[in-house]
């Protein structure tokens, strides 16, 4: 891909990479560069606007970044580094074919581009039980994503993705809810949109769309931050017209708390809260798992060193590149977590949940890393109750 | 999975025993749809459930256009293909064969790539368990091919697609006999409802 290339030129337009001062703050956060990767945003800036003939080093760049949009936080010039990763691997995914090291051999990234099969008939709701109840058309769905598949397949680290699904659905039964699960809904694609691979990454999308359509969907309920982002800001793009209404469940939730009537029994715990990339890049997406948290009785949440806006992604991002330098992030992640002394780590999207399940179990750690890790959704099913008229007021004030 | 028996039939082993005299034609496709025995997954393996019908309405003529993948562990499969082609004992046609050090070798992001590729059926052809040149090897295969089929149901691709089955070095006949027996299972069940688009569009 030439520099000189209209399209990329376009690109480095459109996302203020000539705006870049070179200040360096993006490199001076990018986890990636600071576990010693032989990556960074600011040299990529800087080579894109003035060193046409760095080809070489800017096409293997690309595909290094975490896509975790830290250094985004912290540049003051508004220069898109991830957005413009995301549209560069499009690019070249497009003209070259994908690149980067696909973790697990790509089998994940298979099964999501099996989904975009019209005529699938997938059995995916297997986890349903008799306690949930659910409906198969209605106004508002529940969206659980690969969670069954993760089930299967990373089973052999003991990560339970499924327990979020359920715990989200007893969330929604609690206030009589009676959420749709789709039995043909498909992955959400970001995987597939964040390798580059947009043509399947948007049959997933239309094919999504269709099954909420015909389902009667109007609101999509999510837990992880991943399908949020994707059904609410991507999708659009690919279903012009849809009127589809994405909600993320702590949202929801958050909403019916400071109504007042619903408040949580006390969980008696120390704990820290990995925020997941995808969720604290959004509008109050720092802010409403903590207040959540906040609003059990007992717990106490123990901030990591980097926390909330400026915390540091899981290590991993759309099941590419996985190697040393993730594990390396990963294990100084942990090792914050650790220094909180707390003994239960909080995250609220499924991949947190599995690369630092995956990091702590590193043999040569001899178990220094492990920590109990649950998914939000779970903690707060667990303890939700209608309060008694009196605690309300003073749960939310918390 | 660890407790079966060893070389336990963990494939399309509906069929009745082999008998000593190898008669190799291709069994009748019946057989392969008669009755299944539940696996302690809890799923049905064998045969492809009645709630998962052949693709459309292609029982007839485009149900013979299917593609199957054999992968040959290099040892005593291997061994019995070679000794089969030596014998002029007739494969079928929808194979491709892989031929690999040891299955072992094959992780399950490989097994689904030959889905996403557009198979229609996947064999695994492998040593027995205590014949293993490397130790672990068919026990790799066997929790592969566990995880990968509860995959496949999920995704509604069947679990009766996959299927593997330990061979020792002289069993050809039973070699050629399973080859053919899957094939005339996965003909039956027409081609994989799941193929991906681009798949679709070459085939
Ligand atoms: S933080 Fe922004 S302005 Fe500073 S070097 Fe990085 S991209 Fe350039
Ligand atoms: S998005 Fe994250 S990994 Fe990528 S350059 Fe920015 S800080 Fe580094």
């Amino acid at each position: 891909m030439k520099l000189g290339d209209p399209r990329v030129k376009q690109l480095v337009q459109e996302n203020a990479l000539a705006l870049c001062i070179e200040c360096g703050k993006c490199s001076a956060s990018c986890p990636r560069m600071l576990t010693g990767k032989e990556y960074s945003p600011r040299i990529l800036a800087h080579k894109l606007i003035a060193e046409p003939d760095s080809e070489t080093y800017i096409e293997n760049s690309v595909w290094e970044c975490l896509t975790c949009g830290l250094c985004e936080e912290r540049c003051p010039s508004g220069v898109e580094i991830s957005q413009f990763i995301l549209q560069m691997r499009t690019l070249l995914a497009g003209t070259k074919g994908l690149k980067g090291y696909r973790s697990h051999d790509g089998a994940l990234h298979s099964w999501m581009r099996l989904m975009t099969a019209p005529g699938l008939k997938q059995n995916r709701l297997g986890w349903v039980g008799p306690e949930l109840r659910v409906a198969r058309t209605g106004k508002v769905a529940f969206f659980s994503g690969c969670a069954p598949y993760f089930d299967v397949f990373f089973t052999q680290i003991g990560v339970d993705t499924l327990a979020a699904a359920r715990a989200a659905v007893r969330l929604l039964n609690f206030l009589d809810i009676v959420p749709v699960l789709l039995e043909n809904e498909r992955c959400c694609g970001h995987d597939l949109l964040w390798t580059g691979d947009r043509e399947n990454f948007e049959a997933l999308c239309r094919l999504n769309y269709q099954e909420f359509r015909a389902a009667g969907v109007e609101e999509v309920v999510v837990t992880c931050p991943e399908c949020y982002q994707v059904l609410a800001r991507f999708l659009p793009e690919v279903v012009p017209g849809s009127e589809l209404k994405v909600t993320l469940l702590t949202d929801l939730l958050l909403r019916e708390v400071s109504k007042g009537g619903v408040s949580f029994r006390p969980f008696v715990r120390r704990a820290t809260y990995q925020d997941p990339c995808r969720l604290g890049r959004i509008p109050g997406g720092v802010e409403t798992p903590r207040a959540l948290l906040g609003s059990i009785p007992g717990l106490e949440l123990k901030e990591m060193r980097n926390s909330g806006r400026s915390a540091v992604c899981c290590g991993n991002n759309a099941f590419i590149n996985c190697d040393a330098y993730s594990k390396r992030v990963q294990v100084e992640r942990l090792q914050e977590a650790k220094a909180t002394r707390a003994d239960l780590l909080v995250t609220a999207c499924p991949k947190c949940m599995i690369h630092l399940t995956c990091a702590m179990r590193d043999p040569y750690r001899h178990g220094r890393l492990s920590l109990e890790v649950r998914d939000l959704a779970t903690i707060l099913a667990d303890s939700i109750e209608w309060s008694r008229g009196d605690n309300a007021a003073e749960a939310v004030s918390r | 999975m660890a407790s079966a028996p060893r070389n336990s039939p963990r494939t399309v082993d509906t069929s009745p025993p082999l008998s000593p005299a190898p008669p190799l034609s291709p069994p009748v496709v019946g057989t392969a749809a008669a009755g299944g025995t539940p696996s302690p997954t809890g799923f049905t393996t064998g045969v492809f459930p009645a709630a998962e019908p052949a693709a459309g309405s292609s029982a007839g003529k485009a149900s013979t256009a299917i593609r199957l993948l054999g992968i040959l562990c290099n040892w005593s499969p291997f061994a019995c293909f070679n000794a089969a082609a030596m014998a002029h004992l007739e494969l079928p046609p929808e194979y491709s064969f892989m031929r690999v050090m040891c299955i072992g070798r094959i992780n399950q992001a490989l097994i689904l790539r030959a889905f996403e590729y557009g198979a229609d059926g996947v064999i695994l052809l492998e040593c027995r368990d205590e014949d293993c040149r490397y130790g672990p090897g068919p026990e790799v295969g066997h929790s592969n091919v566990d995880r990968v089929r509860r995959l496949l149901h999920l995704l509604g691709i069947g679990q009766s697609r996959l299927v593997e089955k330990s061979f020792q070095a002289h069993e050809k006949e039973e070699l050629v006999r399973t080859l053919w027996e899957f094939a005339a299972q996965i003909k039956a069940l027409g081609p994989n409802p799941a193929k991906p688009p681009q798949e679709r569009r070459s085939a």
